[in-house]
């Protein structure tokens, strides 16, 4: 009761307050201490202290005797204490500086979440028709591949390679998706009817290639992009056996030369590629060109030619070499006579040793061939007497 | 585990500190090897052949050890590189030459015995893997020559000729070419070393009179080691002296007055360029003007009769861009293989199972080897593993450093 009475009574104290202060400036009390530290008012002291309810008493004390009244609009104001309190609730809007987090809480908006459908290849049939899924050459997509593929690089360990969605790696490399067996079988069967048999005479592989000596290739690109030409398409190889040319001992020695390195000694086939002129047409005319003028050359013989010495033979020539000398002089030519067999070995020994390159075997059938040439004893024979 | 370990060289014995007939031996052991030998106790056990005339060795010896008589060792191989300098500083320390009777030792040995004198020389081209042997048994050779009383010109590493020649001055006799000073001495000193009593038994005389310089000449009918003396004195003269002491033998040798067994190793230097050799103008003399390089050349010619050629291949007298093969047609080039063809090429391989561990006995016998575990199997087999059994490649992994 006594508290209760106690704020009763600062409460009727605080309206007589207000009460006398709206008699002096015609406004609230709160808003006379906000023009006071803004340093509105015109002859009176600053003052800055916070606005509760002991300011209010001091206030009234000292501005009371010192400030001269002056006229304001307190005709218009009202002197009844209840519509008092309701006009602070309605002017004074809580300040809310610091963002309490209730205020922020209101303020956030919610980004609505999209619906993601779920990957195509789960509603996937096993016997589809996968053709029709994906029917020509594009970037890999892991929903509509219905494959559990990993790719990529990851460091040793237990983990596995990173899965198909959203894989750079899978993404960059071409596919060939589009390139089933039965894709491909479908194809051939919708252009089988622009092609015409094969010629029954041309299937043996010997007649074909009589017939046919001169190997021609070039390839054709297409693309889906603007243009119809691709540069790659002007390169024509042409590829033909030697054994199909004519040529002499001479002959072939110069057109090897000439040739250099576009003859493959394994398979006895040269080859010509040409690029430089910007045409399918004139690449091809050139090939065929220097066939012919290789050939025709290559049957030519200068005068230098002859100035041909040992050391410009593109192979090992035992006859007339210093190897034949040496052993004529070494060997009497009774020996010579009779060993007829053993020169010969020795001649094959040391020309290939010469041509094809020395290893052990051959070296140590060099060695034989000497020592039964010189009547010395071989290794084998001599490890045979003594055990 | 246990290649960690190194394997200590003996150079120190253990022995008790206080005795004092230990340190009367411990003067001995650090006394020159060739004062210490003949007293030292010498290796034995089943991996050492009694026999030590080269000329009796045979299959029964094979994959042992023989040993060279210390007097004939001093002669023959401690001047001038006569063996690798590895294997004479092991000698050193082992206090005793013994030498591995291998294959192509045998071989060779058999090949030179059954030769015809009366006929052209026969030449013999030992080829093989680095380190494995071809020096050793080019030098184990030299023994044999001695013993069956060849007059010796061995050339040892012909490197030291090529890339680590020491003077090389413009000829005086001959226009445009070069001579060796230093090494041309060096090789007649060793050559007098290694066959003054042989040329002094055989009574060899020069055919004709040498004129040196306007009051340098050797008379006709004056001993071959006049040439040699001259050499040895006249620096300058001592490549000429070489080259003429080379056709005298090969003219004596072919009138059957004397046998002579040519050695080099590492011939196939001869046919390379090298670029340390420069003139006076400070331009690389080409191979075919050097002096020394036409009188060995001219040695391995078959002109002449009652001799033998022995020449090694090796890669590593190469310079390093020449070094793709170890086969004679590569490392001889063109050029080399027709001076030598038609030849006997015997190849010099690996050490054997057997040859390794008879090794490593040996090492273990002369306390080379001290590990503890280089005697069990492990050790052993580890130690074949780790040298592919190459010889050198065991060698230096059994060294201490």
């Amino acid at each position: 009761m006594l508290s209760a009475r106690k704020i009763s009574t600062m409460s009727s104290e605080v309206l007589n307050l207000s009460r006398k202060l709206l008699c002096t400036f015609g406004t609230s009390p709160a808003s006379i201490a906000f023009r006071r530290s803004t340093g509105i008012t015109n002859g009176i002291k600053k003052f800055t202290f916070p606005p509760n309810h002991e300011i209010y008493s001091d206030f009234n004390r000292i501005m009371v005797c010192s400030i001269k009244p002056f006229s304001t609009k307190s005709d218009a104001t009202t002197s009844d204490a209840g519509e008092a309190s309701s006009l602070i609730d309605d002017e004074f809007q809580p300040l809310d500086v610091i963002r309490s987090r209730s205020f922020r809480r209101t303020q956030r908006k919610r980004r609505e979440k999209r619906e993601v459908p779920p990957p195509r290849y789960l509603k996937m049939s096993t016997d589809q028709d996968w053709p029709s899924v994906w029917p020509t050459a594009k970037t890999f997509h892991p929903a509509s591949v219905p494959l559990p593929l990993h790719q990529g690089y990851v460091e040793p360990g237990n983990r596995s390679p990173p899965n198909k969605f959203a894989n750079l790696e899978l993404m960059k490399i071409p596919n060939f998706l589009h390139l089933t067996p039965p894709a491909i079988k479908r194809h051939c069967e919708a252009i089988k009817k622009f092609c015409t048999p094969w010629p029954e005479e041309l299937k043996d592989e010997y007649v074909l290639e009589s017939l046919f000596p001169i190997e021609v290739i070039s390839n054709d690109y297409c693309h889906s992009s603007p243009s119809i030409r691709d540069p790659k398409g002007r390169i024509v190889t042409l590829r033909v056996k030697l054994s199909h040319l004519n040529l002499d001992e001479h002959a072939k020695d110069k057109f090897l030369r000439l040739v250099g390195e576009r003859y493959d000694q394994n398979t006895d086939e040269l080859t010509l590629v040409t690029d430089c002129c910007p045409l399918k047409k004139q690449n091809y005319d050139y090939a065929m060109y220097l066939l012919t003028a290789v050939y025709h050359e290559s049957w030519n013989k200068e005068s230098w030619e002859d100035d041909k010495s040992e050391l410009d033979a593109a192979k090992y020539e035992w006859d007339g070499s210093r190897s034949q000398k040496v052993l004529e002089q070494l060997l009497e030519p009774t020996a010579l006579e009779s060993n007829k067999n053993l020169i010969e070995q020795y001649k094959n020994t040391v020309t290939s040793i010469h041509d094809e390159g020395e290893n052990t075997k051959l070296l140590s059938e060099y060695g034989n061939t000497v020592r039964q040439l010189l009547n010395l004893p071989t290794p084998e024979a001599s490890s045979a007497t003594s055990s | 585990m246990f290649r960690n370990f190194h394997f200590r060289a003996v150079k120190t014995f253990a022995r008790p500190l206080n005795s004092k007939k230990s340190l009367k031996s411990e003067n001995k052991l650090f006394c020159s090897s060739a004062s210490v030998t003949s007293n030292s106790q010498e290796s034995s056990g089943f991996f050492k052949a009694s026999e030590t005339n080269p000329v009796h060795l045979n299959e029964k010896h094979l994959g042992r050890f023989y040993s060279i008589d210390n007097d004939i060792y001093q002669k023959l191989y401690v001047q001038y590189h006569g063996f690798p300098l590895e294997y004479r500083e092991q000698c050193k320390v082992f206090r005793e030459q013994c030498v591995l009777v291998r294959k192509p030792y045998l071989d060779l040995k058999r090949c030179v015995d059954a030769m015809d004198l009366k006929k052209p020389v026969v030449r013999f081209v030992l080829h093989g893997a680095d380190g494995s042997g071809k020096s050793m048994i080019l030098g184990s050779m030299a023994h044999y020559g001695y013993t069956k009383e060849f007059i010796l010109i061995h050339i040892p590493w012909i490197p030291l000729w090529t890339r680590y020649c020491k003077e090389i001055v413009p000829s005086t006799t001959r226009e445009g070419f070069h001579d060796h000073t230093i090494n041309a001495v060096q090789f007649l000193t060793n050559f007098k070393t290694q066959n003054a009593e042989l040329l002094q038994k055989l009574n060899l005389v020069t055919s004709k009179e040498y004129q040196w310089s306007k009051r340098e000449v050797t008379e006709q009918g004056s001993n071959l080691l006049a040439i040699v003396e001259h050499g040895i004195s006249r620096p300058v003269h001592a490549t000429e002296c070489m080259y003429t002491l080379f056709k005298e033998l090969k003219a004596q040798s072919s009138e059957e007055k004397c046998k002579t067994m040519v050695l080099a190793d590492g011939v196939n230097g001869l046919f390379y360029d090298c670029k340390w050799i420069k003139g006076a103008d400070r331009k690389m003399v080409p191979p075919s003007n050097l002096t020394a390089y036409e009188a060995m050349k001219d040695l391995f010619k078959t002109d002449w009769k009652g001799g033998v050629v022995i020449v090694t291949v090796d890669r590593i007298a190469l310079d390093l861009e020449f070094r793709e093969s170890t086969l004679p047609r590569y490392l001889l080039k063109k050029e080399g293989w027709e001076l030598f063809d038609p030849f006997v090429p015997i190849e010099v391989t690996n050490y054997t199972a057997q040859e390794i561990q008879t090794t490593i006995d040996y090492y273990l016998e002369r306390k080379w080897l001290q590990h503890p575990a280089a005697s069990t199997e492990e050790g052993r087999l580890e130690l074949e593993y780790l040298s592919t059994r190459n010889p050198r490649t065991l060698m230096e992994l059994c060294n201490s450093r």
